[in-house]
């Protein structure tokens, strides 16, 4: 690849990333990955920019990050951000939000609250994942202490402070257990509806998907994957897709990243004006996970 | 024969809900989504009372009078809320009907379905339900029990299929429907946007059904008489003859009716039926050896 | 007679002359330290501290003596501590020249063959050599395995150390000889000088051999970690068998897979409590194998759940546990979402895939001059530990062949052989002579 030029990531009409906050409005996006392209860079350039409003994929501010030797103080941050996560734990996100602008995330840290539903999923709250009578209620008392933990954790929060939620892999519930997609998009909904904007962050495996299937049971993971997925790109206001190369493994280029309008981004565009900006990007991420975004 | 205006006419009394149309269905794909119709619904019917069903919409619309959500409620649940929300005993006399909308029927079970669509159904209301065509099929608990899909274009009074317009040309049917099954859809070509194409099948009282296919624009509020292809093609020909020379190069309509309605000569002999490409007739002139024994027989 | 420790700085000021014995600091044993040579505080005081990385510092820092363990190294990619899988090419394709602790691999294999399991043994082995190191037995046992789903003829069925090649066992043995005869030798005394000569050429023999043993038990670079890995013979067998202080078995009955993820943990805790540095290796051969696995574990609902607790269990104790697992990809197709799911859990993702009849056809008869260059099938890559999770893209497809040797598993580079053309000898010589005589 000749000289590309390095391009800052842009997502909406106004040229931002993460949209104002609209108390009319609460947006729903997709983020999909596929094995071979983590979204690990990309999901941590989200939080810093809700964090912070700066974004260390783009090519200035990482100058300006790397001259701050101290670590970000988040007492001024410009939004709560809240991390739930399906598949990894606290130590996990702190070490790679580290190179983010230096963003020190620890459990007592101001606007930034993680709670973690991977380390004792199985063990405290899912125990019954075979039995569809207590799956529905052991869901349903999840997402009811993780709600509540939220709802406490932004109880002094301002209101005009954005509240960003970010929850990752919770489409593993859906694999692991006889839960049903219209039951765990009911917790989708009522996440989205406490927050202000939500971000669902889910892996996409083309082989283990089928859109035209007859399914003829409706415990068949496929189907109950694809059901999700698709259930998910009708409601969301913006989908972000990381996937490899269509030709594979390349040395200077990782993959590609996709901006892609969901199928309610009409009614982004018609309630808050702002248009999501369709385009391609192709990134490359370092063994240390920093990651620099170019075009085609 | 309707005519084109006929149609626009037809399809604007639709979405006004003018039309004694009690179940109108709007089927819609991940290329391009139901909501900028439903919007054209509200804008063109000025309904005073809408009743809109949620089973995954989280921000309430504006035009909204009630707003119900439906993902933890049952069928019956959801069929009372709309019966004490809109009584229908209530005196018909009001020009226009209330309209209720469901934002999604893919979330009621099939089983459910009929149960569920004629207990909303009441002579004051219209009900316009999205159904996404792409959501994975699930095999009935009944073995031939009719698929969602077939029973609601079956029991509508009108189908509003919506399609993209696809603006750009490189992407065509297949490569679209392949880019859907791998939920990979096209960027910067007009997907899911405001102008589209909209095909509806509108079902006479006799139960025959006419289709016409349009363009909506829902920004502008306009719609057109879809152009197809091969039309298209053809009037790019005339335009390119008709500034050739100062001759009359074209061909109007009724020249080109008689001109394919001209029988081409030896058509017959193009048209190679079984045996050979040669008929022979026998005629009273011919004369046949009957004692040869290597005469051509027939 | 003066001993000096060998990273002492000759005429430093302030430092006065050793009378003492010999000190060790090294490895951190305690040293004795007398009045009068107080050489230990000079040592540490001049050592600087704030560059080392944390496990330099704790070989120097001898007053609070860090135990270090023997079969830990930092990662050459992430410097987070890493133990050997026992082969030492597998190592080097996960990129930080082992796992690294608290994260997992998972081995797929294709076919009906079953290399994952000598890879498995090996990695089982290789953590009972790691307690088996310190002879003495004085210090407590600094490893200890898991194996689910196995019983204790596993156990004895661990590859023993490869004890070098045919020529240098058979030196090892004349070496034994001639030391029985050279002592029977100076007990008849004829020239004391034959006597020194012969020992002075046993010593070389010796050093030469030993030099041999370590070059041939792998890292050959790793003076630093020369406990990291072993070379395993896997025609012999690891004698003494492991005891149940070194390995424990895990059986998978009972109605809920998760209830094994708990006895596992059960075990953990127990070897942690008595001792927090210990290094855990669990070992799951043929995940979901008919023959060993109820059936109902199959089910995504029970296997999926135990994977996520197996997850848990290496978050929760990063520095401690490495778990390794197999899967048969002939019974639970790649493709398929619970075999994608099981990738996703898992940190690693090696697949093995043996070459079909025709390639290995095609194989042999290019190397059939040299069958040590016979590859037996594909290596490809598609996670690796810690790298894969922060967005690099590591799949790698065709890149890498295997070699199952007698004495070790090798990985290298794979390019399709040519098959050299006008070799003259063999059955086509005779044939083109056949033809050409009619």
């Amino acid at each position: 690849m000749s000289a590309s030029q390095r391009q800052d990531l842009a997502i909406y009409s106004n040229g931002c990333i993460i949209p104002p906050l609209n108390p009319a409005f609460k947006s729903l996006n997709l983020v999909t990955y596929q094995q071979g392209t983590h979204h690990t860079w990309l999901t941590q350039a989200l939080l810093e920019n809700a964090l912070l409003d700066t974004c260390s994929l783009n090519s200035d501010s990482s100058q300006t990050a790397r001259s701050l030797n101290n670590s970000r103080n988040l007492e001024d941050a410009k939004a709560h951000v809240v991390v739930v996560s399906f598949m990894n734990d606290l130590a996990h996100w702190s070490k790679n939000l580290k190179k983010c602008n230096n963003l020190d995330v620890t459990p007592s840290s101001p606007n930034f609250t993680f709670l973690d539903c991977f380390t004792n999923l199985f063990s405290k709250f899912i125990t019954a994942p075979t039995s569809a009578q207590s799956i529905e209620a052991q869901v349903q008392e999840l997402f009811a202490d993780v709600t509540q933990k939220i709802v406490t954790a932004v109880r002094a929060k301002p209101a005009h402070q954005r509240l960003i939620v970010v929850v990752e892999n919770l489409e593993f519930l859906i694999a692991a257990t006889c839960l049903r997609a219209n039951q765990l998009l009911c917790q989708v909904s009522a996440l989205q509806n406490i927050a202000s904007h939500l971000y669902v962050v889910t892996q996409l495996a083309p082989e283990a998907i089928d859109v035209s299937t007859v399914a003829s049971s409706a415990h068949n993971p496929v189907y109950k994957a694809t059901d999700f997925l698709v259930k998910m790109i009708y409601r969301a206001h913006l989908v972000l897709q990381v996937q490899p190369l269509a030709t594979g493994r390349a040395d200077d280029v990782t993959g590609v990243l996709r901006i892609v309008r969901g199928g309610l981004s009409e009614e982004m565009r018609l309630v808050t004006g702002l248009n999501v900006v369709e385009k391609e990007y192709l990134y490359l991420v370092n063994k240390d996970g920093n990651a620099k975004l170019f075009f085609r | 024969m309707s005519t084109p205006q006929n149609s626009i006419v037809l399809l604007n009394r639709l979405l006004a809900l003018k039309e004694s149309a009690p179940f109108l269905l709007v089927l819609d794909t991940l290329a391009q989504s139901a909501y900028s119709l439903v919007q054209e619904f509200v804008h063109k019917s000025q309904t005073k009372e809408v009743v809109f069903l949620s089973f995954e919409t989280v921000n309430r619309p504006i035009y909204a009078t009630q707003f119900v959500q439906c993902d933890s409620l049952s069928s019956q649940a959801i069929i009372e809320r709309v019966h004490a929300l809109l009584p229908p005993s209530a005196p018909s006399a009001a020009s226009t009907k209330s309209l209720v909308i469901i934002d999604s029927l893919n979330y009621i079970a099939s089983e459910e379905l009929s149960g569920f669509i004629s207990g909303l159904m009441t002579p004051t209301i219209v009900l316009v339900g999205v159904f996404h065509s792409n959501v994975p099929r699930l095999e009935s608990p009944i073995t031939n029990y009719p698929q969602p899909a077939e029973f609601l274009t079956y029991i509508a009074s009108a189908i509003f299929e919506v399609q993209p317009l696809v603006t750009d040309s490189s992407i065509d049917g297949e490569t679209l429907e392949y880019a859907v099954e791998n939920l990979r859809l096209p960027i910067k070509a007009g997907l899911n946007g405001a102008v589209f194409k909209l095909v509806l099948v509108s079902r006479r009282k006799s139960g025959r059904s006419l289709t016409y296919k349009f363009v909506v624009n829902t920004a502008t509020h306009e719609v057109e008489i879809l152009q197809e292809q091969d039309e298209v093609a053809a009037n790019d020909d005339e335009a390119l003859l008709k500034d050739l020379t100062t001759f009359n190069l074209t061909t109007n309509k009724k020249q080109q009716l008689a001109k394919d309605q001209v029988e081409l000569p030896f058509l017959e002999a193009q048209n190679f039926g079984p045996g050979g490409a040669i008929v022979y007739e026998f005629e009273k002139d011919d004369d046949y050896d009957e004692e040869d024994p290597y005469e051509d027989p027939f | 007679m003066s001993f000096r420790k060998r990273s002492d700085v000759i005429g430093a000021p302030g430092q006065p002359i050793p009378t003492g014995g010999i000190q060790r600091g090294i490895r951190g044993l305690p040293q004795p330290i007398s009045a009068q040579s107080p050489r230990g505080e000079p040592m540490t005081r001049g050592v600087p501290v704030s560059r080392v990385p944390p496990f330099q510092r704790s070989q120097m820092f001898t007053p609070t003596p860090e135990v270090v363990h023997p079969g830990v190294r930092p990662s050459t990619v992430t410097s987070q501590p890493t133990v050997s899988t026992g082969t030492n090419d597998l190592d080097k394709i996960l990129l930080h020249q082992g796992l690294p602790l608290g994260t997992s691999l998972l081995l797929e294999e294709s076919g009906t063959t079953d290399f994952a399991s000598v890879l498995l043994r090996v990695y089982a082995a290789q953590g009972i050599m790691h307690n088996r190191l310190d002879a003495t037995k004085a210090a407590p046992p600094n490893t200890h395995v898991i194996v689910v789903g196995q019983q204790s003829d596993w156990g004895k069925q661990l590859p023993g150390l490869y004890k070098g090649s045919r020529k240098d066992i058979k030196k090892a043995k004349v070496l034994e000889h001639e030391s029985k005869l050279s002592v029977s030798n100076l007990t008849d005394a004829p020239a004391p000088g034959t006597g020194s000569a012969a020992a002075a050429r046993d010593l070389k023999i010796a050093w030469r051999y030993g030099l041999n043993d370590k070059k041939s038990s792998g890292s050959s670079e790793n003076t630093t970690y020369p406990d990291y890995n072993n070379q395993f013979d896997i025609t012999s067998r690891l004698i003494p068998t492991p005891s149940s202080n070194e390995i424990s078995y895990i059986p998978v009955t009972g109605t809920l897979f998760l209830g094994v993820a708990e006895q596992i943990e059960g075990v953990i805790r127990q070897n942690l409590s008595r001792v927090p540095t210990k290094i855990i290796r669990v070992v799951v051969p043929n995940l979901l194998s008919p023959t060993l696995y109820p059936p109902h574990f199959s089910s995504s609902m029970e296997i999926l759940p135990f994977v996520h607790q197996l997850r848990a269990l290496l978050r929760k104790y990063p520095g401690n546990l490495s778990v390794v697992s197999s899967l048969a990809l002939d019974l639970y197709p790649k493709h398929s979402s619970t075999t994608v799911l099981l990738e996703n859990l898992h940190d690693a993702v090696i697949h093995l895939l043996p070459f079909n009849q025709e390639i290995a056809a095609l194989i042999e008869r290019t190397y059939k001059n040299d069958p040590t260059k016979i590859q037996h099938g594909l290596v490809n890559i598609y996670k690796l530990p810690v790298l894969s999770e922060r967005g690099v893209m590591d799949i790698r497809l065709n890149e890498f062949a295997f070699k199952n040797g007698k004495k070790k598993f090798e990985i290298e580079a794979w390019g399709i052989p040519v098959e050299d053309e006008g070799e003259p000898e063999g059955e086509h010589g005779h044939q083109t002579t056949k033809n050409i005589d009619f």
